[in-house]
């Protein structure tokens, strides 16, 4: 069944995943400049809060490491995985079913991650310098790991599926609904950024 | 051995002890009161035949929305509590033209568009990267569009609330149509640039995002999208269309690279209304490759 809205007044959100089931639904929430009657609602308050709880147990951990796979910062991939959550109670994005919701939520946050990444690099700062300037609090990364310095400088295309599969055990199948493309290409995906990451760390070894 | 080192590295991301707390405060500050509902008795009303594409189409400026009594692409956007955006729309004042297309029993007009840097100045809210499209769908018979029609829910209870979505009360009392035949159930917007297959480069790919609401009888969407100034050498479209994801069913390509929809397809194509000067191929290919 398609998830739906409410009543007169009904706002639905489509983020357009085909790959991953039906749309889902973006309830109206007036500003009261056209509906002015609002009413707090004791019943979806305590329905809200349990929501919340279970979207923050359940995924908010697993979206800060795919957002620290394209972030240097530890702090950056926070807050764009806490942008996204609150984008999701504020608009009151509702899904179809857990597999829907993971994989939207995957995609949104590598979509926010994206988007800090243009922005730093619109303010012209050159990466190694936007680098070293995002890794000064005391809980950035170190810099010990070189995998996964060399993974943040993949293509996202690569990084994603070589994140989701071997740190998060997704198959092609569950990754290509997460990332809207075939499992063929996932496999592809999978191959060619094995093999660019081997080449980058045999390059910075030598 | 590669593989070992990048799972260590994640398990030891000093992701901040008190995250979830935090996250958890951020989400319950951005939720907002739930508006009580208005019963309204409501009756279904099904989509008419499909018929095909533009009867008629015509033009006017902002200023003409008051006398129509339609919200302007800036009452959409602070509708949608994204008021930089309201205030970018705004700003585009009289230049805004609007533009008409018959689409079966219904009249869908494209109120706004408005991209680029300049809303960078304003807000971090509105992304720097974004083209915003603002359509409104009314029923060409001047009927007011009602909830079944738009959504394809019914309230049939005494309550005036009704729970939506992944948590949804089975034993909630609501009628909804056992096929999705709503507008927005059955509808799809998009939008397409001349010269790439539409199945290539469409909303989907370029992470579009579409919200819609209900107000006074017509439906309006808010299309968010990767911004597609750097396309404006080129034809840049926005199809209105009964269906799901572009494929060649839907469209069809002309030997110049224009798009159309295939005869088959209940829809419309607007062109949309991009300063050629904004264009910029070099950055086009990268957000495809991106």
């Amino acid at each position: 069944m398609k998830s739906f809205g409410t009543d007169e007044n009904v706002r639905s959100c489509a983020p357009i995943l085909p790959a991953v089931g039906a749309l889902p639904v973006r309830e109206y929430v007036p500003t009261g400049a056209i509906s002015p009657e609002l009413e707090e609602a004791s019943q979806d308050r305590v329905t809200e809060d349990a929501r919340i709880e279970r979207l923050v147990k359940t995924h908010a951990a697993m979206l800060v490491r795919v957002a620290a796979s394209r972030l240097d910062s530890v702090a950056d991939a926070e807050d764009a995985v806490q942008d996204v959550l609150c984008k999701v109670v504020a608009s009151r994005i509702v899904f179809s079913s857990e597999e829907h919701e993971r994989a939207w939520l995957v995609r949104a946050v590598l979509n926010r991650a994206s988007d800090l990444r243009k922005r730093a690099a619109r303010r012209n700062v050159p990466l190694d310098e936007g680098h070293a300037a995002t890794l000064v609090g005391e809980r950035d990364v170190p810099q010990t790991s070189p995998v996964l310095e060399a993974m943040r400088r993949l293509p996202e295309k690569y990084a994603a599926p070589l994140h989701l599969h071997y740190y998060e055990g997704y198959g092609l199948k569950e990754i290509g609904a997460m990332l809207a493309v075939p499992p063929a290409t996932v496999a592809t995906r999978l191959a060619r950024g094995r093999a660019r990451l081997e080449r980058m760390l045999k390059e910075e070894q030598s | 051995m590669m593989w070992d080192e990048y799972r260590r590295a994640m398990d030891e991301l000093p992701i901040s002890p008190d995250f979830e707390r935090e996250t958890e405060a951020q989400m319950r500050v951005a939720l907002r009161p739930r508006q009580s509902k208005e019963r309204s008795a409501m009756k279904k009303r099904t989509m008419g035949k499909a018929v095909a594409a533009v009867a008629a189409t015509f033009a006017f400026t902002a200023t003409a929305y008051a006398a129509v009594g339609m919200l302007s692409p800036a009452d959409v956007a602070q509708e949608m509590k994204m008021p930089e955006l309201a205030q970018a729309f705004d700003e585009q004042g009289e230049q805004a033209a609007a533009e008409t297309q018959r689409l079966g029993d219904y009249d869908v007009t494209l109120l706004g568009v408005t991209s680029g840097d300049r809303l960078s100045d304003w807000s971090k809210e509105v992304d720097a990267g974004s083209t915003y499209a603002v359509v409104s769908v009314t029923r060409a018979d001047g009927e007011p569009i009602d909830t079944l029609e738009a959504y394809g829910v019914e309230p049939v209870s005494n309550s005036d609330e009704i729970q939506v979505g992944f948590e949804q009360d089975e034993d909630a009392e609501l009628s909804v149509a056992e096929e999705d035949e709503s507008l927005v159930g059955i509808y799809s917007m998009t939008p397409l640039v001349s010269g790439y297959e539409p199945w290539q480069v469409n909303g989907w790919t370029l992470g579009a995002v579409q919200t819609s609401f209900n107000h006074e009888g017509a439906v309006y969407y808010l299309l968010e999208t990767a911004n597609l100034e750097p396309f404006a050498d080129r034809d840049v479209y926005l199809a209105f269309y009964k269906g799901g994801a572009p494929n060649a069913e839907t469209f069809a390509i002309a030997d110049d690279g224009g798009i159309s929809l295939t005869k088959e397809t209940d829809g419309i194509l607007f062109k949309l209304p991009l300063d050629a000067a904004k264009a910029d191929p070099a950055k086009a290919a990268e957000l495809l490759q991106g």
